[in-house]
């Protein structure tokens, strides 16, 4: 997905910088994975150091089910203000089941039930009185495949503000060169703002559907596998992008790839089967996780 | 070889011989039967055109035939000339009054017969159509009768027995006339029948002039012009003593006041119509004096006219088949023709007018003879310069010119009567041509532009391809037919596509899917509909019903769409727990407003009849009573919600939503309703006056889009077919909805936007290929439709907007009038043409329709 305005200078990654060091043995050990295949309950290992951040988004006991298989059990996570926050597990974990969770987007499925609760800004998200709506607007989504609307890059960019019935041209200008700057894409696209956003490369889309995500301003940024369609290079571009939003924008990621997770989130948490097993500050989990799971997991001996 | 490895079986690696054998087979079929479908769909087409095309195949005229044989011994300027159907015999009336029957192959005399060895014959009439003569004498009498071919078939002892022995198509001479063989074998005797009915007194003594007659229905009527300068017009009424058994003839007649025309000198032409109800009198000059006869006791003058406004003189005024259309020739080589039509304002007693509606091409000499067909209107003309022209008067079309061998002028020419030959005399003899008039009626012209036919006031697209009279002028103007077929689609599209592109939108985005699974097959159970039934129900059914409630069924359309609405709103007021427990069953409360909405319908149709069109919709519509106010209202209702609806959106919405963001959802709701009574009651103000106003103006609906009632109509087709085409449209809609791929929906969900606003400003637009082609197959269904149209449209092919009046459309017409057309009759073959073009009529459009769906798909493959 390479085109010619595209820097090479930050394409090949030096990977796992910081697993340079000699890994500490994990300080609890015991068969987890295998009591969450039995479908035992097995309690969250959430760090210390959670405990001193302020939690913009929390999940309080939350089970989903897809008619009659649970795919979520019993999550707690409180995902801290202004931080990058990855999910990872192995695939059909529940973290895109979850992450959707977050924006009531699984409501669109009839088949979906839940208990437990959300809250953002400790305002509940699945209270009956809720405005759907109104909640989505606070949260931006990005998804795992490039999905620009069929009309102009910049109408893609304000569709938020369109719906919001804004029509001041300024503004609509304004938010437009913002989002698209913040995105990294306003060099690329300045000049062809009213072509149709499909004739876009893969990681140009991507970057185009970050900055919808920003023109809303929202509360909270959920992007789910934002790189998975995408090459090394434009996989590079985001994850700088995400490193620029960190400060400003809450970012709630799944992915795949722990290289990602590692480079660009500040938390980590590691689900397995719909069990969040452990949550903590990302060089920790990946230098001297608490759980001997997690560290097969993301040493790759499984999953 | 391979060894095997994981599964211990060694892979073959040649197909066996089944496997390719039936490869090749069923490629063989595939393309046999691909190819072979193809074909016969070409097939169809140019089977469609291989009959149609010969309606424009050129008429061809021969070279002039010249027999040489005793040509010379006709007479070098008789009276009138007649050919038979078989083109054998040929008989003329001399100016002296003697009949010679001639041979029309060798131009030998067979028969030469003086008609009044005791009268000097001053002047005779001649109708080709039935036959009939007419001929005045010297002592003011008048003779009535027939001079016609007859034929007999002869059995073989009667034949003389030289003649035995003749080849087929072989003629040969017997005492009584002609025999000819004919390639079946049998013997025809033809001949020459003279009737004359004795003489009858004209009304004066001194000798006729000029004579012409014509038979109504009541009897013969003629008028006859002798040499004191007395014009007279008589009715023959013959009354059968039933004492004697003898006939007696009365005449009931009365002067034409030919004085009071001021007139110079005696008129050159006198010609009486058809029905006997006008008499022309006219002078070489051009001068025509029309006088009406139907009482032929008090003719009154009518009006009087110049036919050569120019220096031309008129040299030839005959009758077209009919006897409505006068045929003019001048000497410049001018030919017109001319009827009567109405007009506004002119000063004649019967309102009407001789009018010049057809100017033929000029010849480039005199005319010296017209001969018009019995059959059809084909006109033969002839010029001083020897000029011989084909010509057809419902177009003024030339359609094919010869000349004599010789370049002398014809002095009287004859159509043969299967129009298979023209025939004149000129001073050197007989000259025949052999016409090959194939289609002379059908030509672009005449089928696509407007034609002035006989009788009609102007130029004008009409179709009417028999009737009951022979001398009737076929009308074969194809635009009513297109006409009927756009209205009929239009008004079926009217109705059917808004419902059933919104219930692909609902069901696509807005339908739990469970019930989707139901609703989608049973939308399209109902393209199984046979258009027979839906056609019956419409006209035996439907269309007596909507006649007797017309009123409510007018107000249901509005009031269905306006207790939707209302529902939508009172929903908003319900508590936001209610409305979460009921969401499940809101299709039943929407599915409720429907029957709710016709209930309302029904009572304001009589109150709004009441109000605004004078208590009685069909006289209003008639045009009897009331004002335009209340249809104008109506028309511009929708066009004033629309309005209010625009307004609304552009100016209130905004404000209204940023004024009430602080407010909690009941109170919002309650405001939400007001803004829209006062929409609803906006957009009544906006329709009244708008209606005022082009009351005001002096406009009036009826006439136009609305008109008299007629109880097959527009209307009841629109509906019923729009029901036929729902499901097409609904089915194709839906799945292009349906195909567009759920992560942009959820991108615009994810970005905060409700579904309303994700199904308007994404998947709509999205899907707007597959919506459009989805319109268009229904378009090109409607075009098509048959049975529904056939059986409820009442199949008058009128050109006409309104919605009230019924029409005819092309398929309609080729399913009504071809088990009835002759085959290979002008008539057929243009009803292939008019299949042909509803063949090209749909072709196109689903043509459109599949570039338009590719290009769309196109697109969607990008997503």
């Amino acid at each position: 997905m390479t085109t010619a305005s595209e820097p090479m200078a930050d394409a090949p990654r030096e990977p796992a910088r910081r697993h340079a060091t000699p890994r500490p043995a994990p300080a609890l050990r015991g068969d987890r994975l295998a009591a969450i295949a039995r479908g035992e309950a097995v309690p969250t290992e959430t760090h210390r150091e959670l405990a001193g951040e302020r939690a913009i988004l929390e999940v309080d006991g939350f089970n989903l089910w897809y008619g009659t298989k649970q795919a979520l059990h019993d999550i707690h996570l409180d995902v801290p203000f202004g931080k990058v926050t990855a999910l990872v597990g192995p695939s059909g974990c529940g973290k895109s089941t979850l992450l959707r969770s977050v924006n009531r987007l699984n409501d669109l499925l009839d088949t979906v039930r839940i208990t437990g609760d959300m809250r953002l800004d400790g305002a509940s998200i699945y209270h009956p009185s809720v405005d759907v709506i109104q909640l989505r607007k606070r949260m931006g989504m990005v998804f795992q495949k490039p999905n620009p609307f069929p009309m102009s890059i910049y109408e893609n960019v304000v569709y938020s503000l369109r719906i919001d019935g804004v029509r001041d041209r300024r503004v609509l200008d304004e938010v437009c060169e913002r989002s698209l700057q913040a995105a990294a894409f306003w060099d690329e696209a300045k000049d062809r703002l009213k072509e149709s956003a499909l004739g876009l490369s893969g990681g140009q889309q991507q970057r185009l559907c970050i900055a919808r995500a920003i023109a809303a301003e929202p509360d909270v940024l959920l992007m789910d596998e934002p790189c998975s369609a995408l090459d090394p290079i434009a996989t590079g571009k985001i994850e700088d992008l995400i490193d620029a939003l960190k400060g400003e924008y809450t970012v709630l990621i799944v992915t795949h790839n722990m290289q990602q997770a590692s480079r660009t989130s500040d938390y980590t948490a590691f689900m397995y089967l719909g069990r969040l097993v452990e949550y903590g500050p990302t060089e920790a989990i990946f230098t001297r996780p608490h759980l001997a799971e997690t560290n097969d997991y993301i040493t790759g001996r499984f999953g | 070889m391979s060894t095997p490895r994981f599964t211990g079986r060694a892979r073959q690696y040649r197909s066996g011989a089944t496997v390719r054998i039936l490869d090749r087979v069923s490629r063989w079929a595939i393309t046999v039967g691909g190819i072979g479908t193809l074909v016969s769909i070409l097939l169809v087409s140019v089977f469609l055109i291989w009959v149609a095309v010969p309606l424009f195949f050129p008429t061809r005229m021969s070279a002039p035939h010249r027999p040489a044989e005793g040509a010379a011994a006709l007479d070098a300027a008789p009276l009138h000339l007649e050919v038979d159907e078989h083109r054998r015999l040929g008989w003329l009336v001399t100016r002296e009054g003697t009949l010679e029957v001639f041979r029309l192959d060798s131009g030998r005399r067979l028969e030469r017969r003086p008609l009044f060895p005791e009268a000097e014959m001053t002047a005779a009439a001649f109708s080709r159509q039935d036959d009939r003569v007419a001929f005045g004498f010297v002592d003011g009498t008048v003779r009535l009768g027939r001079i016609a071919f007859w034929v007999r078939f002869l059995r073989e002892a009667e034949v003389p027995p030289e003649l035995r022995s003749l080849s087929a198509g072989g003629l040969g001479e017997m005492a009584g006339g002609l025999v000819v063989r004919t390639p079946e074998g049998m013997f025809r005797l033809q001949g020459v029948d003279v009737e004359l009915e004795p003489p009858i007194p004209s009304g004066s003594a001194a000798p006729v002039l000029r004579i012409d007659q014509t038979v109504t229905a009541a009897g013969p009527v003629y008028a006859v012009l002798t040499a004191d300068g007395k014009l007279r017009v008589n009715a023959v009424e013959e009354r059968e003593n039933l004492l004697t058994g003898e006939t007696e003839i009365e005449l009931a007649g009365g002067e034409v006041p030919l004085a009071a025309a001021g007139a110079g000198g005696l008129p050159d032409f006198v010609r009486i119509s058809g029905l006997g109800d006008a008499l022309y009198v006219a002078w070489r000059d051009g001068r025509i004096q029309r006088f009406l006869t139907r009482d032929p006791r008090r003719p009154v003058l009518a009006e009087t006219r110049d036919l050569e406004p120019g220096p031309a003189r008129v040299t030839s005024l005959s009758w077209l088949l009919g006897r409505f259309t006068l045929l003019v020739g001048n000497d410049q080589g001018g030919l017109s023709g001319w009827f009567l039509t109405r007009r506004e304002g002119v000063s004649t007693p019967d309102g009407r007018v001789l009018t010049r509606a057809h100017t033929f091409a000029p010849g480039a000499a005199a005319v010296t003879a017209i001969a018009s067909s019995a059959r059809t209107r084909l006109v033969a003309a002839a010029h001083a310069d020897g000029e011989v022209r084909l010509l057809l008067a419902t177009t003024a079309a030339e359609l094919a010119a010869s000349r004599t061998a010789d370049g002398r002028p014809l002095a009287v020419l004859a159509v043969a009567p299967r129009e298979d030959a023209v025939v004149g005399i000129s001073a050197s003899g007989l000259n025949a041509w052999e016409v090959n008039a194939r289609h002379p009626e059908a030509s672009l012209a005449a089928l696509f532009t407007p034609v002035w036919y006989e009788g009609h006031d102007r130029r004008a697209h009409i179709w009417q391809s028999s009737s009951g009279a022979d001398d009737f002028e076929m009308k074969l103007g194809l635009m009513p037919l297109v006409f009927g077929t756009l209205k009929a689609t239009l008004y079926s599209l009217l109705f059917g596509v808004p419902i059933a592109l919104l219930a692909a939108i609902y069901t696509a985005e807005f339908m739990h899917r469970r019930v989707r699974m139901l609703v989608k097959p049973a939308v399209e159970l109902m393209a199984g509909l046979p258009s027979v039934v839906l056609g019956f129900l419409a006209g035996l059914v439907f269309a007596p019903f909507v006649e007797q409630v017309l009123p409510a069924v007018l107000a249901a359309f509005l009031m269905v769409p306006l207790a939707l609405l209302v529902g939508a709103y009172l929903w908003q007021l319900l508590p936001a727990p209610l409305t979460l427990r009921f969401s499940g069953w809101r299709f039943v409360f929407i599915a409720a407003a429907l029957p709710l909405g016709i209930l309302a319908g029904a009572i304001l149709g009589p109150a709004a009849e009441r109000a605004l069109f004078a208590g009685d919709l069909r006289a209003w519509l008639d045009g009897q009573r009331g004002s335009a106010t209340g249809g104008w209202f109506v028309i511009l209702l929708p066009l004033g919600a629309l309005l209010t609806a625009a307004g609304m959106g552009a100016r209130i919405n905004p404000w209204f939503r940023a004024a009430t963001a602080a407010l909690a959802p009941r109170p919002v709701a309650v405001l939400d309703l007001v803004r829209f009574i006062v929409g609803v009651v906006l957009a009544v103000m906006i329709a009244l006056g708008l209606a005022l106003g082009l009351t005001g103006l002096g406009m009036d609906p009826r006439g136009s889009v609305v008109g008299t009632y007629v109880q097959r109509n527009a209307l009841v087709v629109g509906f019923v077919m729009g029901f036929a085409i729902i499901p097409i449209i609904y089915t194709i809609a839906e799945d292009a909805l349906s195909a567009i791929p759920e992560h942009l929906r959820s991108a615009s969900l994810g970005a905060g936007a409700t579904p309303w606003q994700t199904a308007v400003r994404i998947v709509i637009p999205t899907a707007m290929g597959g919506l459009f082609s989805a319109v268009m197959i229904g378009l090109g269904r409607a075009v098509g439709e048959t049975m529904i149209v056939l059986m409820a449209a009442g199949n008058t092919p009128l050109i006409d907007w309104n919605l009230f009046n019924g029409f005819r459309t092309l398929s309609a017409n080729i399913a009504v009038e071809l088990p009835e057309a002759v085959r290979n009759s002008t008539h057929y073959r243009t009803l292939f043409l008019a299949a042909l073009t509803l063949f090209a009529m749909t072709f196109v459009l689903n043509t459109v329709a599949e570039i338009v769906r590719l290009k769309f798909r196109r697109r969607s493959h990008e997503l």
